[in-house]
């Protein structure tokens, strides 16, 4: 089973994710620019945090309206009570970046184009990307929504007794494709 | 309309115009009204661009318009002016009764904030969105879903790759007008398919009630009107995809 209430930041898997993209990211800087320079960090963190996590929140849901016929409307509630624990002041790492609206629409237009109906665990990476991540015993979908559609995708699969790991960035609109070949449907579809 | 499953209500609107502006000390009241209903608040402006056309300088005056507030999932949305007040409903849509018995409830409190109640100007717009899956095809014939599309001259069977077509007429009732707005959205917000807006708003600035229960009575009588619009501007095909 999926835990609903999964919000932590960044999921166990999520973070194991993320570091084993970190050479990977090096190299595909273009595809998910995340670094920032010091008088960078600086500047924001003479910015009010709670104003900009509410900014995060709103973009998040504004987002959602856009497309919100076409998602189950406790799938939408259930979305929005994920994304105000997620983007809480009192919980949130100071320097991290907030939820970009780049991100939650890459995201909301892959859930819509995968057919999601079960709703994700959802976590922030510290370069203000959603990280959704599904999950059911041993098998674990993670993706991660960049900007204009690019989507980070790792997959954990034991098939017949055989443990199957992979990994790869692509495009929303491919993903269904590739994720197809891990018959990935049984975890994010309910 | 009928009663579809998906309705495809982008944004749904019930806008009243005053003929006396209101003060901004009205206005704020109205929005201590409302506070609890729209707990964020944005401020409008103006922005007056004035060129002087004999020494060529520009002059820009902002002017503050009012407040934009929202509920807290940001789907309720209401405009709070000197001129008047909108409130609007975005996906997912939940009926006209809902929409209606809160801008009613909106207007209540802005007449009270404001002191003023005297419309001038009353409208219901609703933008749809019908989100057409391409499904293989290389191009979507509009009018396979809608029935208000532009004539193109035959110059080339390649598919339209944007249009935008307006037209205002008034209804049989003449005391009525609708602007109705047919235009392809770009880039479309779902991955494979087109979407097409039509936006339609029917309004009326005569023969305005005073009194606020006739007023209501007129604005409730306006679900048919944009019903029957819209209903006359789409296909069957295009009903199956609410469905």
């Amino acid at each position: 089973m999926i835990s609903d209430s999964s919000t932590e930041r960044v999921g166990q898997y999520a973070n194991d994710l993320l570091k084993a993209d970190l050479a990977f990211r090096r190299g595909e800087g273009l595809l998910f620019p995340a670094t920032r320079t010091s008088a960078q960090k600086t500047a924001r963190a003479k910015e009010d945090l709670s104003s900009q996590l509410f900014e995060s929140r709103a973009a998040g849901k504004i987002a959602t309206a856009q497309i919100a016929m076409h998602l189950d409307r406790d799938w939408r509630d259930g979305f929005f009570r994920q994304l105000d624990s997620l983007l809480d002041a009192d919980e949130w790492e100071p320097d991290d970046e907030p939820v970009t609206q780049l991100s939650y629409k890459t995201f909301l237009r892959t859930i819509v184009h995968l057919g999601a109906t079960r709703r994700p665990g959802i976590g922030a990476s510290e370069d203000g990307q959603l990280i959704a991540s599904w999950r059911n015993g041993d098998d674990r979908l993670v993706i991660i929504s960049g900007q204009n559609d690019r989507v980070r995708w790792s997959v954990r699969r034991n098939i017949d007794g055989e443990l199957e790991v992979a990994t790869g960035v692509t495009t929303a609109a491919r993903l269904p494709r590739i994720l197809e070949s891990f018959d990935c449907e049984k975890l994010y579809k309910a | 309309m009928a009663s579809y499953k998906h309705a495809p209500i982008q944004e749904a609107v019930i806008d009243l115009r005053v003929k006396t502006p209101a003060t901004q000390d009205g206005i704020q009241k109205s929005l201590k009204r409302l506070a609890n209903r729209y707990p964020d608040a944005e401020e409008l402006r103006d922005v007056e661009v004035a060129f002087d056309n004999t020494g060529g300088n520009v002059n820009v005056v902002h002017r503050q318009s009012g407040f934009k507030i929202s509920s807290a999932d940001k789907a309720d949305i209401a405009l709070v002016k000197t001129t008047g007040l909108t409130s609007a409903r975005l996906a997912p849509y939940e009926g006209w009764e809902k929409l209606y018995e809160l801008a009613q409830s909106n207007w209540e409190a802005w007449c009270k904030g404001t002191r003023r109640t005297q419309a001038e100007r009353i409208g219901v717009r609703y933008i749809n969105r019908l989100d057409i899956p391409f499904a293989g095809r290389e191009g979507i014939p509009l009018e396979h879903y809608l029935k208000f599309v532009p004539n193109t001259p035959d110059f080339s069977h390649r598919p339209l790759l944007s249009h935008s077509v307006r037209v205002v007429k008034q209804l049989e009732d003449k005391r009525w007008t609708c602007t109705i707005i047919s235009t392809m959205v770009d880039p479309p917000p779902l991955i494979g398919h087109l979407s097409l807006l039509l936006d339609i708003d029917v309004f009326r600035q005569e023969d305005i009630p005073s009194h606020d229960d006739a007023l209501w009575e007129e604005i409730a009588a306006v679900r048919e009107l944009k019903n029957n619009v819209f209903e006359a501007c789409i296909t069957d095909q295009a009903r199956e995809l609410f469905l």
